[in-house]
């Protein structure tokens, strides 16, 4: 079986997977970190979206294979460690906004909240409703006005 | 309450499904067309009335029913076609390619590192 080397949440991990293992399922079952979830498995419902080498990705998708040693996946459970704080201040807007109803697309949710930010950032601007009709993450119970006042809140504080 | 008014939205318009020879044609979620980000209201404000009676009572899905309807007569008063059925777009050609109905289950994809952001 082959070796699969790369860094998550900031430490290098190995596991011995078949190169066609898709991430998630290497993040979940394997490794045990449970907050990118489960929802199509054919990268439409947007559920496991976590970050890779700091940009949004959906580990449903992509061949654990194709990681290199070098490559960051940053799951929810690793957000907090990259602002230096306990909690990240989009999880900490989420808190603020209550907007969690069943929860299982939140983790998602910020993940694509997050890179969403740092993407406009990088094009020079702040985040407008355009681009948040862009996100495609389905919520079922229908939070999606909370969530996006909840991104406007968490990237003042980004 | 917020919920509910998009789950209203949703039946009225876009969301179901179409059972074809046994199967249903929708896939996945990303075919149910629920409300989706891109329309949700931006903004609502739940007022929610004190209760006139002594009995407990649950809110979960209450806004469902009125947000449909609501819904449903702002599409009447817009386009001055009254809906003979719901959703709105139930008859029309699919937005979607449906899924094979035979084994194996297709994989899952394998470019999302071409799809990141």
């Amino acid at each position: 079986m082959p070796q699969q080397t790369f860094i998550l949440n900031g430490s290098p991990v190995t596991v011995d997977v078949a190169d066609d293992v898709r991430v998630l399922w290497v993040l979940r079952d394997l490794l045990g970190v449970t907050g990118p979830k489960y929802g199509c498995g054919i990268n439409v419902c947007k559920a496991c979206t976590s970050h890779f080498n700091g940009r949004a990705f959906n580990p449903c998708s992509v061949r654990v294979g194709d990681l290199t040693p070098g490559d960051e996946v940053t799951t929810i459970e690793g957000l907090p460690d990259t602002a230096g704080a306990d909690l990240h201040p989009m999880q900490q807007a989420w808190l603020d906004r209550d907007v969690a109803q069943c929860g299982y697309c939140q983790p998602g949710q910020i993940m694509a909240a997050v890179a969403l930010v740092r993407k406009v950032r990088r094009e020079g601007r702040e985040i407008t409703d355009t681009d948040l009709d862009t996100i495609r993450n389905i919520c079922r119970c229908g939070t999606y006005t909370r969530i996006r006042e909840a991104i406007e809140q968490g990237a003042r504080a980004m | 309450m917020q919920g509910g008014v998009n789950d209203g939205i949703a039946q009225a318009l876009t969301s179901s499904l179409h059972l074809k020879d046994g199967h249903f044609l929708e896939a996945s979620w990303d075919n149910y067309f629920y409300t989706r980000q891109w329309n949700t209201p931006p903004d609502v404000q739940v007022v929610v009335m004190p209760s006139t009676s002594k009995q407990p009572g649950g809110a979960g899905e209450a806004g469902v029913a009125a947000a449909m309807a609501a819904t449903a007569c702002a599409y009447a008063r817009a386009t001055q076609q009254v809906p003979e059925y719901f959703p709105i777009n139930h008859r029309e050609p699919l937005a979607f390619t449906p899924k094979p109905f035979v084994p194996p289950i297709p994989p899952s994809p394998t470019n999302g590192l071409q799809l990141t952001y």
